[in-house]
Order: structure tokens, then C-alpha cells, then sequence
């Protein structure tokens, strides 16, 4: 049970996490809480999903990493997006809009109407 | 719902236009493997800050400092498990655990150095020795030649009298005449390309003002077209014109790139230079091009191992005289889709038409009343020739040396895998699991095996070295051997295959039993079942290294009969000096004898000379000459063929030590213009002579109608080599012959031979300043047609000496293990009294058991693959009972000496130690 709205979390997680440093450079604590708020609540991300998907990345080379200070003067990882991460990105979103639209049609929903 | 769409996504990402990220990608992972240690720190780093802003969020709102940490680790939850999921995502995991391997199997092989450096030395020998012969093989006999499509090429050529093979399936081929060539060109339908070389023959070739003769040929057109190396290295070939040219002018040469690389150093300015003189040596020799590399026709049928530096071409149109002369060797190029069979009948059926229609053409053969038939074999058969059988020995040599390394590695690594039982007991219970403790003994024997493999190489790039430095002239292309990528990957996969063999027993062995049982009975209570497979492999090894060493043994024996065998004369105090007689101030306008006479009037005055004589060809040379007789009684076309030939002055028979069994020999008196006279050897008169008188029978020698009055019969003396036997030979004046380049000069000397080779130089200086004379003692003369056999012992006989210390290490290795694992039932059998000797028989009797039954073995496979070694054997049986038993009880006393340390210790076992020790 679980473990399929996990699946569904790391599916997207990807496309939110390069969405989000689409914005600015963010350290993995940073990165969480934006899109919490980015989803309004609906999407609270573990540390034990958010750490093993950056990795990933950035072993894809979407992301870099870089340690810097943060504005309490202390040391953190900030990750940011790379040219790659953004054509990424904007694959996603052009799949993730086509597969949505399509999902809305089977389901009956006219674009706009919700 | 939308999960399967959102995952599905994931497939544009792999799609090919991400070649960059997928490079990134392998970057990362390389950092991450490089760097564990720094990613493991930062990731630590990094998730402790994550907590210390959770904490730091939920302390802002509110929550007292002592709860929030609590509260935050709970909403972050398990921070390991992140860490392993993390460490996952670095895509690294299964090199992780192959270094952590490694890392553990290299550690525990350095805490016995000794160990693993057998192990790796052993496979070593057994790699490197595969490795160096597969080098050679490939070289020799696996590479296509270094021609145009030269699956295609053939040779054609006569079938000697007896029909001998020269390897398995290669007929023993000879020259054949123009004539019949020329109707084999006009004839067959096979070819695309039919060509000719002539046999070997001297050119003078100058040489700081002095001249030297050398190995050169001729070439029919299209040669180079047929062999594809019509484009020169160097200027250009020859045109149609040179072939045609009249043959009283001087003439176009090509040289060999090889001889244009070593005698002239590549000078570019060669061409166009006269180098020597052809055409009886009446005209100079201009070049005109130099030969691409590995131009060789010649290799398929010499030999000898000389090859001609220098190629001329042939206008044999216009030596009218030789047209019926067996001096050409025939090479064709098939038509596509024509076989060896199809093209071997179409020319065995134009040798019957051509023997029926022109008898002329085919020279000899008919007339001494044998049927004359030719046979066709392909080229790169031929050229490998008798090679073959050879190198296949040498390669099942290696073969077997490399089956009894991985045997005794695989005895060591077992004996050590079991001494660690205990060791694998714990690491089982602590929760290693089975393929954990393989890999990790994989991972022991996989370094082991590379250490091994590499020393193999290395041994191999040596082996290679020595076997192209010592290797006997006859072996054909060697200039093709080297140690390339080829070899190497016949090296690693050997290799791999060895490692897996070797490493595998042991893994599968240790990983059966019960860990608790590991644990309790500390491995001294198993010792059955695995040391049945530990007597296969120790009685395995003896039983490879009595083949080898009975091969070895036959080869060695068979090689000191040829040493001993009698030439008919004392080879002591005798030296040979090759001198040209025709050279500065001797030749000019001087007959032949008067030459002669002027070299050994010099020589005779070097001080320690007894005596001087000359010859055409010493003993163990080639002779100058193979003629033809007929006798009174021979009807005019019966011939006798293949006699040797030779022209001495009248000290020969005194100077070698020839008796004269019969008549005179010769005297100043067989002068230029008195009667022709001949002496026979004894070899003549039994073959040729039987039931006659041959002193004062008259023989007719050769076509023109040359008689000679035989006026003796001397003792055999051996020709080109002493195992092939005494041979008719005839012997005629010097005075009365006229056709020789060289003087062979044989000394006799009154002091050790070696005394007077400075002062015989120095004399030959004096007669021709220009030439360094070819001074050579007889037994080296004699030695250096030994080589052949002298390679092959010395070469298996090493394989033999390394398989046999290898299978002596193997026995000590297991005895050793035998006698400790026995520690306790010794001890006992101690302390209840059991006296020393038997302790003693007892482990020798274990010993001696495994060596008898895999000498027994051995024994029986050495009499089926003894078999293989006949052709190269001179007067050995090859089940030599004699050779065998020697080998054997050298194995048994190997094996004895193997027991002696074991044995001592088992009867030095302490009984109260031993037993406090459990």
C-alpha cells in the first residue's frame, strides 16, 4: 500500500526535484521543503526517497553538487540543475502533459473544465 | 495510475541521443568508486545537516529542544537504510564488493608469500610454455603466408622414386625439367598462374674488392605476379625484355628486401649498381629492384634454411643444354573452384601423356626404369613440411606441462583451502553465505592466476627469444614469430581457463560441509573425500611427467647415438677451410688443380699442420655433387642415380683417414691428360658392384660420354649426416675435374686444432687478402647437422625437468598436509609405542603408493604417445624399455626425496604436544 504511492512519488520525483532547481541551487533539506510547498502539502518527501534519487541524477548527469555555506554560516551540499538536467525536464513535462491530457480524456475531463 | 505513464517515461532517457549523459554517467560511477571514502563522508555530512534543520524547523515552532531531535529523527526515519539505498544509487555496488574481494583475498595471500609465489610461478611455467609454442605455432604453420589469397597457391613438382611423404598428407616433391614444365603450362586448365624458381645455386658477389659467393635463384615472369608481389619494394621488376635477353651480356637482378635491410643498409642508391657477377660468373649483375618483404618461394622446398638473397631472371629458353635438367620447382595459383584433388590428377595425367609423348622431358626418372609421376601439394603445406610434426609435438609437450601446473596449483590451493577450514567455519556462522566464500577463493586464485599469467608472459616474451635465437635453421618463417595480441589472447584465455579449473575445485570442495561441523572437528576428521581428489592429482602430475619425461628421455637417447655414431674417420686434431680458388692472383688463366696445389702448399707451411688435402665437399657437407653412373653391363637407359660425388687430391684418403680397402688411390700421376680413373667406397661396390671385381670396371658418369677406370675401393665415410647411413660415393681427381668454385681444405693438425686456427687464417689472408676464410673444426662441422635433434631434447627436455620438480612439489605439498592433518593418530601411535620405522613406512608407503599408480598410468600413455616421436627417433624403439625404466626410476627417487621431509617430520611428532594441542 505503501509502497505504491511510493512508486508513484519516485516516478514524478525526478521531474518535481529538476523543476524545483529549474528555480535556483538548493541543498537536499531546501530542495524537500520546496516542494512541499510547491505541491501545497500533497508531496512530503523522506530523506530515504529525496538522497538515493539526487544520487541517481546525478550520476545521469542532471544535477551537479557543490558544497557551500549556507546563510546561517553553515556547510551544506547544493545541488543544481546541469544543461542536460533541463532537456530533461523539458522531456518530462512534455510526456507528463501528454500522458495527463490523455489520462483526463479517458477519465472524462475536459482540459480546463477542473 | 498515473505510475505506470510516470515510470514509463524513463524510456526517452536511454534513448541514444544521451551519449553525453551516458558518458557522465560512467565518470560519476568512477568518481564514486575512487572516492568511497570522500562520498561516504560527505553523504554522512550531508544527511546530519538534513536532521539538523528538521530540528531546527521543528524547535522554531515550538517544540522544546530536548523532543524536537527525537521528533525529527522519527519523521526522517531509519538514516542507515537511506545511507544503503543511497550507496546503491552510486550504480557501484558490484565493484564495491569485488574490490572489498580483492582486497581480502590479497591480504590473505600476502600472509604466505611463499605460497602464492609457487602458485603463481608454477602456473607461470605452464602458461609461459604454452604461450611461447602457440607463438611459434602460429607463426610457422597458423598464419596464412605473407601472399596474395595464398590458400589458392600450389606447388607441382616430382614424385621421388620411393613416393615418400614429406609430413602427413604433403608429397616429398623434386625439381622438375623446363621441358616438362613448358608442357604443363601449355596443357593444364587448373591454373590461373603457372611459374618457376630454379633450385638454389652461388653467385659471385663482390665485396670489398674481393667476392664472395651467395645463395641467389631465378624467377620464370610470373613469379611475382603468382605470389602477388609484382609492386617492387624499391625500383622496379623485371620487364619481359629481361626475361628474353640474350644470354651473353650482363643482366638484371632483384634483391630480397631482408638482404637490401642487412648487407647494403636500405641505401635507397642500390639501384641501378652492379653487385656481383652471373651467368657463370662471366657478366656483371645490375639491380634493378629490391623484392617486397617475405618474397620466399623458395622456403617451401630448401630445407637447408639458406635462402636466396638475390633472384635473377630466368631465360632458360636459351641454355638449350638444360632444358632436360630437373631444376625447376613448379608454383601455381588454382583457378577459383578448383581443388588440390582435381588439379592433382590433371597433372598427374599430363605426366603420362608427356612420358609417352616426350620421354626427353622427363629427365632421369624414366630411364632408370621407375615409373615417373608428379605430384601437387598447397604451398603452405609444403613450406610447413615435415615443421608440422614438430611443432604439434612441442605444442602436446607444452600442452601436458600446462595440465600438470593447473594440477599443482590446484593441489596447493586445495591444501591451503583446507588448512583454513576453520577460518571459512567462522566466516560461514558470522553470516557469509556460500557464493561470498567462493568469490572470495575466486577472487584468491583469479590474482594468483593473473600473477601467474603475467609471469607466464613475460616468461613467454624470453621463451620466444630463445626459441627464434637456438631454433635449428629448418624450421621455415620464423621471421613471421611474434608475441602479438594474438598470442596474448591465447595467453589470457589460457589463462582464464586455467584460473577458473584451478580455483573452482577448491570453492566447490570447501563449501559443502556444515560450518558447525568446520567448526567443532577443526577440519582433522574430513580428510577422506578430499584427499581422494588430492591422489587423483598427485598420481595425474607423476603420470604427465613420465610422459614428458619419456618423451624427453627417447630424444636424448636417440640424440646420443647420432653423437656416437662412427663417420669412418677420426674427427680429432681435423679443421676445414672453404676457400674460392679462383680469387686474387690464383685464378687468372690457372686450371683448377694448379689453384688447389698453390692453397695447400700455403697451408701445409703453417707451422702444427701435418698434413693438407683438398676436397669438393668435406664430410658432413652437403656433397658438391650427385651424379649419375651406368655400368658396363646397364643397358643405355638404365641409370644409377643419387651417387655422391667428389674430386680430391691424392693426400685426401691419409688426411681424413680413409683406408684403402682395395687398388691404389690416387697419385700425382692422374694427371689432366691420363687415363680418367674413379675410386669407389665401399657402399658402391656392395649396391652397384655386387658379385663384379670393381677394380679396373669402367663407369660411364653422366650424359656426356665421360668414362672412368675404377682404380679402388675405399671405406665408407659419411656424407651429410651420419644417421643417414653410408652411401655410394664416387671419387675422382682433382686434376681430372674442372667445375668447382671452392677448395675445401681439410687439416690435419699435429697440436690441438684450435692452436693453428689463428696462423691458418693468417695464411689464408695471405692468399686472398679480401676474404675472412670459413675456418671450421670437423666437430663442429659435425655438431651443426645435429641441431634438429639437439633442439627438440634440449627443448622437451626442460618441459620435462620443469613437470618434474612441478610433480615433486605437488607430492611434498600433499605429503606434507597428509602428515599433518595425521598429527593426532601419530601421536598416538607414538605414545602406545609404534616404532619409528613404521611411522616412516607408513607415510613413505602413502607417497610411493600415489608415484607407483601415476607411474603406471604415465607408463601406459607414454606407450600409446611414444609413437608420435618415431619419425624423429635414429636408433631408438620408442617403448625403448631401457629409456623408460631410467625415467621411471628417476620419478621414483624424485618422489622419495619428495617423502623424505614429511616422513622425518611425522616420526619428530611430539606425542604430548601434539595431543595437547587438540
Amino acid at each position: 500500500m505503501g509502497s505504491e504511492h511510493a512508486e508513484v512519488l519516485q516516478g514524478t520525483l525526478e521531474m518535481l526535484v529538476l523543476r524545483a532547481l529549474a528555480l535556483e541551487p538548493m541543498h537536499g533539506w531546501g530542495l524537500a521543503q520546496r516542494i512541499d510547498v510547491m505541491s501545497r502539502g500533497v508531496f512530503a518527501i523522506q530523506q530515504g526517497t529525496l538522497y538515493p534519487a539526487l544520487q541517481r541524477m546525478k550520476r545521469r548527469g542532471w544535477v551537479k553538487a557543490a558544497w557551500r555555506i549556507t546563510e546561517n554560516n553553515r556547510r551544506a551540499r547544493y545541488y543544481a540543475i546541469t544543461p542536460a538536467g533541463e532537456r530533461q525536464l523539458a522531456e518530462a513535462r512534455s510526456e507528463w502533459e501528454r500522458a495527463s491530457s490523455a489520462v483526463n480524456g479517458i477519465l472524462g475531463w475536459r482540459r480546463g473544465t477542473a | 495510475m498515473g505510475a505506470r505513464f510516470v515510470r514509463g517515461q524513463r524510456h526517452p532517457r536511454l534513448a541514444p541521443g544521451h551519449g553525453m549523459s551516458a558518458l557522465a554517467s560512467l565518470r560519476e560511477r568512477l568518481r564514486a568508486l575512487l572516492f568511497r571514502g570522500r562520498e561516504e563522508r560527505a553523504m554522512d555530512e550531508e544527511l546530519a545537516f538534513h536532521l539538523d534543520m528538521e530540528t531546527q524547523m521543528l524547535a522554531d515552532a515550538g517544540v522544546p529542544p530536548e523532543d524536537a531531535r527525537r521528533r525529527a529523527q522519527l519523521r526522517l526515519g531509519g538514516v542507515e537504510q537511506c545511507k544503503e539505498q543511497v550507496r546503491d544509487a552510486r550504480g557501484v555496488r558490484v565493484l564495491e564488493d569485488l574490490g572489498r574481494d580483492v582486497t581480502l583475498a590479497a591480504r590473505s595471500l600476502a600472509r604466505q608469500p611463499l605460497f602464492s609465489l609457487g602458485v603463481a610461478l608454477t602456473l607461470a611455467f605452464g602458461i609461459g610454455a604454452t604461450t611461447t609454442i602457440y607463438t611459434v605455432v602460429d607463426g610457422v604453420m597458423l598464419r596464412p603466408l605473407p601472399y596474395e589469397e595464398p590458400s589458392a597457391l600450389v606447388t607441382v613438382g616430382a614424385i621421388s622414386g620411393a613416393g615418400a611423404q614429406a609430413a602427413p598428407g604433403v608429397l616429398a616433391l623434386e625439381p622438375i625439367s623446363l621441358l616438362h614444365y613448358q608442357q604443363l603450362r601449355e596443357r593444364a586448365q587448373s591454373f590461373e598462374i603457372l611459374a618457376a624458381v630454379n633450385t638454389r645455386r652461388l653467385m659471385p658477389l663482390s665485396r670489398d674488392g674481393g667476392e664472395e659467393e651467395v645463395p641467389a635463384s631465378e624467377i620464370s615472369s610470373d613469379v611475382l605476379r603468382l605470389l602477388g608481389a609484382a609492386t617492387p619494394a624499391l625500383g622496379r621488376a623485371f620487364v619481359p625484355e629481361e626475361y628474353d635477353s640474350p644470354w651473353e651480356q650482363e643482366g638484371a637482378v632483384m634483391v630480397t628486401y631482408e638482404e637490401w635491410q642487412s648487407r647494403y643498409g636500405a641505401d635507397p642508391g642500390i639501384i641501378g649498381r652492379t653487385i656481383g657477377r652471373i651467368r657463370g660468373g662471366r657478366f656483371p649483375a645490375i639491380v634493378v629492384g629490391v623484392l617486397p618483404a617475405d618474397f620466399r618461394p623458395l622456403e617451401a622446398f630448401a630445407a637447408s634454411g639458406e635462402r636466396p638473397g638475390y633472384y635473377f631472371p630466368a631465360a632458360p629458353e636459351s641454355e638449350p643444354d638444360d632444358r632436360g635438367w630437373e631444376q625447376w620447382y613448379v608454383l601455381g595459383r588454382l583457378k577459383p573452384g578448383i581443388s588440390i584433388a582435381q588439379a592433382r590428377s590433371e597433372v598427374e595425367r599430363i605426366a603420362d601423356d608427356v612420358v609417352r609423348e616426350s620421354p626427353d622431358a622427363v629427365g632421369s626418372r624414366l630411364r632408370n626404369g621407375s615409373r615417373y609421376r608428379v605430384g601437387l601439394n598447397g604451398l603452405q603445406a609444403q613450406t610447413v613440411g615435415a615443421s608440422g610434426q614438430v611443432l604439434a609435438l612441442f605444442m602436446g609437450a607444452a600442452g601436458l606441462l600446462l595440465a600438470l601446473a593447473a594440477m599443482n596449483a590446484a593441489t596447493l590451493l586445495l591444501a591451503r583451502s583446507l588448512q583454513r577450514t576453520t577460518e571459512f567455519g567462522v566466516r560461514t556462522a558470522l553470516g557469509a553465505g556460500r557464493a561470498r566464500i567462493i568469490r572470495l577463493i575466486l577472487s584468491e586464485s583469479g590474482i594468483l592466476v593473473i600473477a601467474g599469467g603475467t609471469l607466464g608472459v613475460l616468461l613467454a616474451y624470453a621463451g620466444v627469444a630463445a626459441f627464434l635465437r637456438y631454433a635449428p635453421a629448418s624450421i621455415p618463417r620464423l621471421n613471421a614469430v611474434a608475441l602479438d595480441g594474438r598470442a596474448l589472447a591465447v595467453a589470457i584465455a589460457v589463462s582464464l581457463g586455467t584460473g577458473i579449473a584451478v580455483g573452482l575445485l577448491p570453492a566447490i570442495r570447501l563449501t559443502r560441509r556444515d560450518p558447525w561441523g568446520r567448526l567443532h572437528g577443526a577440519g582433522r576428521s574430513f580428510a577422506e573425500p578430499s584427499s581422494r581428489v588430492r591422489a587423483l592429482l598427485v598420481g595425474g602430475q607423476m603420470s604427465l611427467a613420465l610422459v614428458l619425461l619419456a618423451g624427453a628421455g627417447l630424444l636424448f637417447n636417440s640424440f646420443v647415438r647420432m653423437q656416437t655414431l662412427d663417420p669412418g674417420f677420426d674427427d680429432d686434431r681435423l679443421l676445414t677451410i672453404t676457400l674460392p680458388y679462383k680469387d686474387a692472383g690464383l685464378g687468372e688463366g690457372l686450371p683448377l688443380w694448379r689453384a688447389w696445389d698453390r692453397v695447400l702448399e700455403e697451408l701445409r707451411r703453417v707451422p702444427g699442420v701435418l698434413s693438407a688435402a683438398g676436397t669438393t665437399a668435406a664430410p658432413f657437407q652437403t656433397p658438391a655433387e650427385t651424379v649419375r653412373v651406368q655400368l658396363p653391363d646397364d643397358t643405355s637407359t638404365t641409370w644409377r642415380d643419387g651417387i655422391a660425388g667428389y674430386a680430391i687430391t691424392p693426400g685426401y684418403l691419409g688426411t681424413v683417414g680413409t683406408r684403402l680397402l682395395a687398388g691404389r688411390g690416387f697419385e700425382r700421376l692422374d694427371g689432366p691428360d691420363t687415363e680418367r680413373v674413379a675410386l669407389i667406397n665401399e657402399s658402391f661396390a656392395r649396391t652397384h658392384l655386387a658379385g663384379v671385381e670393381p677394380v679396373g670396371t669402367i663407369l660411364r658418369l653422366t650424359e656426356n660420354d665421360y668414362r672412368v677406370r675404377i682404380v679402388g675401393v675405399i671405406e665408407d665415410v659419411v656424407q651429410r649426416r651420419a644417421e643417414d647411413g653410408f652411401r655410394p660415393a664416387i671419387y675422382v681427381p682433382y686434376t681430372q675435374y674442372n667445375a668447382a668454385a671452392f677448395v675445401v681444405a681439410i687439416i690435419r693438425t699435429t697440436v690441438d686444432a684450435d692452436a693453428v686456427v689463428a696462423d691458418l687464417r693468417a695464411a689464408s689472408a695471405r692468399l686472398i687478402p679480401a676474404r675472412s676464410p670459413d675456418v671450421r673444426a670437423m666437430g663442429d662441422l659435425m655438431a651443426s647437422t645435429r641441431t634438429s635433434p639437439r633442439f627438440q631434447a634440449i627443448l622437451i627436455g626442460s618441459f620435462a625437468l620443469v613437470a618434474t620438480l612441478l610433480a615433486a612439489v605437488g607430492l611434498y605439498g600433499t605429503m606434507t598436509h597428509f602428515v599433518e592433518r595425521r598429527r593426532r593418530e601419530l601421536s598416538i601411535r607414538i605414545a602406545l609405542g609404534a616404532n619409528r620405522d613404521g611411522v616412516m613406512r607408513m607415510v613413505f608407503g602413502r607417497g610411493m603408493r600415489l608415484t607407483l599408480a601415476g607411474l603406471a598410468i604415465g607408463m601406459a600413455g607414454t606407450l600409446v604417445l611414444s609413437r608420435t616421436l618415431t619419425n624423429l627417433l635414429y636408433g631408438v624403439e620408442p617403448n625403448d624399455p631401457a629409456t623408460l625404466l631410467l625415467v621411471g626410476a628417476v620419478l621414483v627417487v624424485a618422489s622419495a626425496t619428495a617423502c623424505l621431509v614429511p616422513a622425518f617430520r611425522a616420526i619428530s611428532v611430539d606425542p604430548v604436544a601434539a595431543l595437547k594441542a587438540e
